[in-house]
């Protein structure tokens, strides 16, 4: 179902920029640059959201949402607020608003997205069948517009060739797109992990406390033969949350067979079937070649890293050898340099050949 | 930049602050009801506190004293953000400290470092956040 969408704002330039970023997310969206203009679109587009600037040129917004509450289909609408950044000062606070919530001019796809989601709820939301971005514009537009929800995704590659950074990359952008997720880690505690992700400008905290993140540590050594059967019942318990993140399963199949590992990778499946995403980082040397070849074969993604020399630099690169079901066609080799403070940062390979 | 934790049941105006308070680039944290503040208090560490008075169960005034009584919460800065004027303010305080313990309370268990009345201009709001952070730091 698409979600009708009116945004009244007498700046044209804002109109334009809000409308974009709405159809980044998925969403049409009608416009209107006065109360009374929006008013008289409501009435017949009967929308499911409205949005509306704070300073209108004819009426308070306030009026225009009051009276848009007491129209037809006003009970039903969700009035968000737009206030713009550099007006922000003088607005007024602290009394009774008539808007379910406010969004602060210009405002990023990402923001919106996890704002009606929040809102509206994920049946009038267009994220199923979408993907899930890494937060790192640049980097997704490579990987074919980013990671498709409800898939199983391999991570894999040597010592240092930056998978964690990956996948804490692409726990970032989910958990900034509202979705809710669980990673398993064996590389980290849970402060560890918030401290690592801290350290790469992949600020985490506030969303281990929302609950929208949990982390939990496996400790592998103690599991023994038990790890990949304890995994995934773990997983399984954590089915209800949009994105799980296992980091890594090297240690946990070391004693398996090739086929215990196919059964492990096949559970993951069956669980992205109904709508979970699963990524899972392995380590190059923990496999053989023929089992990277069929669990290639199995999962939607597969995203491989490596280190290369390009010049007279040592680089990690990435190679997309697979997104099933991308938006666009996904670059074959991104490289790029790990820099604290910063994340992921892509290089150019003419800049590093050059 | 700082952690700052919104306490207020209004969750629309929590909205609005968690937004305004964000792109100023803050880190924002936030809680419906005092219960859960004083949760987010002692794990998120924040470096300031907007707390709302008049909340249904446990009121600001009361997540203020316990604020001040946990060693942990103690040092944190609060700012009460109140549809109340000072002296109707004080009068409860006095209330909400007799109610929590039976011990006598201090005047300093009970007050918030500053009171900002509801409804406030964005830019009054902001400036009384950044001199109790600026005061905080220095201190």
């Amino acid at each position: 179902m698409s979600t009708s969408i009116l945004i009244i704002d007498a700046n044209l330039a804002d109109l334009e920029r809000s409308k974009s970023a709405l159809a980044r997310a998925g969403y049409g969206a009608e416009i209107a640059q006065s109360g009374a203009e929006g008013l008289a679109r409501a009435s017949r587009l009967r929308p499911r959201v409205v949005m509306i600037d704070s300073f209108l040129p004819d009426m308070e917004w306030q009026q225009v949402a009051t009276d848009l509450r007491q129209g037809p289909s006003g009970a039903k609408t969700t009035v968000i607020m737009l206030a713009e950044q550099t007006r922000m000062g003088s607005l007024l606070v602290g009394q009774p608003s008539p808007a379910d919530d406010v969004l602060i001019k210009p405002f990023s796809t990402a923001e919106v997205s996890t704002k009606l989601r929040d809102l509206l709820g994920q049946s009038d939301t267009p994220g199923r069948g979408a993907v899930v971005s890494t937060g790192n514009a640049e980097l997704d537009s490579k990987m074919g517009g980013g990671i498709p929800l409800g898939s199983l995704t391999l991570i894999e590659g040597g010592s240092g060739a930056g998978k964690s950074v990956l996948s804490q990359q692409l726990l970032w952008g989910s958990l900034q797109d509202g979705f809710k997720a669980a990673v398993f880690t064996s590389e980290n505690t849970v402060r560890s992990l918030i401290r690592q992700m801290q350290s790469l400008n992949l600020d985490v905290l506030d969303f281990l406390l929302l609950n929208r993140l949990r982390v939990y540590p496996m400790e592998i050594a103690r599991l023994g033969a038990q790890a990949p059967d304890a995994i995934m019942e773990a997983i399984e318990a954590e089915r209800h949350r949009d994105m799980i993140f296992v980091d890594s399963l090297t240690s946990a199949i070391t004693q398996c067979s090739d086929h215990e590992v196919l059964g492990l990778f096949e559970e993951c499946k069956r669980l992205c079937s109904s709508g979970t995403t699963v990524l899972a980082v392995l380590h190059s040397h923990g496999v053989t070649k023929e089992l990277v070849i069929r669990l290639r074969s199995l999962c939607d993604a597969h995203l491989q890293l490596r280190t290369e020399e390009m010049g007279q630099k040592l680089v990690r690169a990435l190679e997309v050898t697979k997104v099933r079901g991308a938006e666009k066609s996904t670059g074959n080799l991104i490289t790029f340099e790990v820099e604290p403070g910063w994340g992921m940062r892509l290089i150019p390979v003419s800049r590093m050949k050059g | 930049m700082s952690r700052i934790l919104v306490v207020d049941d209004d969750e629309v105006l929590v909205k609005t602050l968690v937004a305004i308070f964000r792109r100023a680039g803050h880190t924002v944290l936030a809680a419906l009801d005092g219960e859960s503040g004083l949760a987010c208090a002692r794990a998120g560490a924040p470096d300031l506190i907007i707390l709302d008075v008049m909340m249904p169960e446990m009121d600001g005034l009361e997540v203020c004293l316990r604020l001040r009584r946990d060693p942990q919460t103690r040092p944190i800065p609060v700012l009460m953000f109140t549809a109340l004027d000072e002296p109707e303010l004080r009068a409860r305080a006095g209330l909400a400290a007799r109610g929590a313990s039976d011990d006598p309370p201090l005047e300093e268990e009970i007050l918030a470092d500053d009171y900002i009345t509801k409804p406030v201009i964005v830019d009054d709001l902001v400036r009384r956040v950044n001199t109790l952070l600026w005061i905080a730091s220095v201190c």
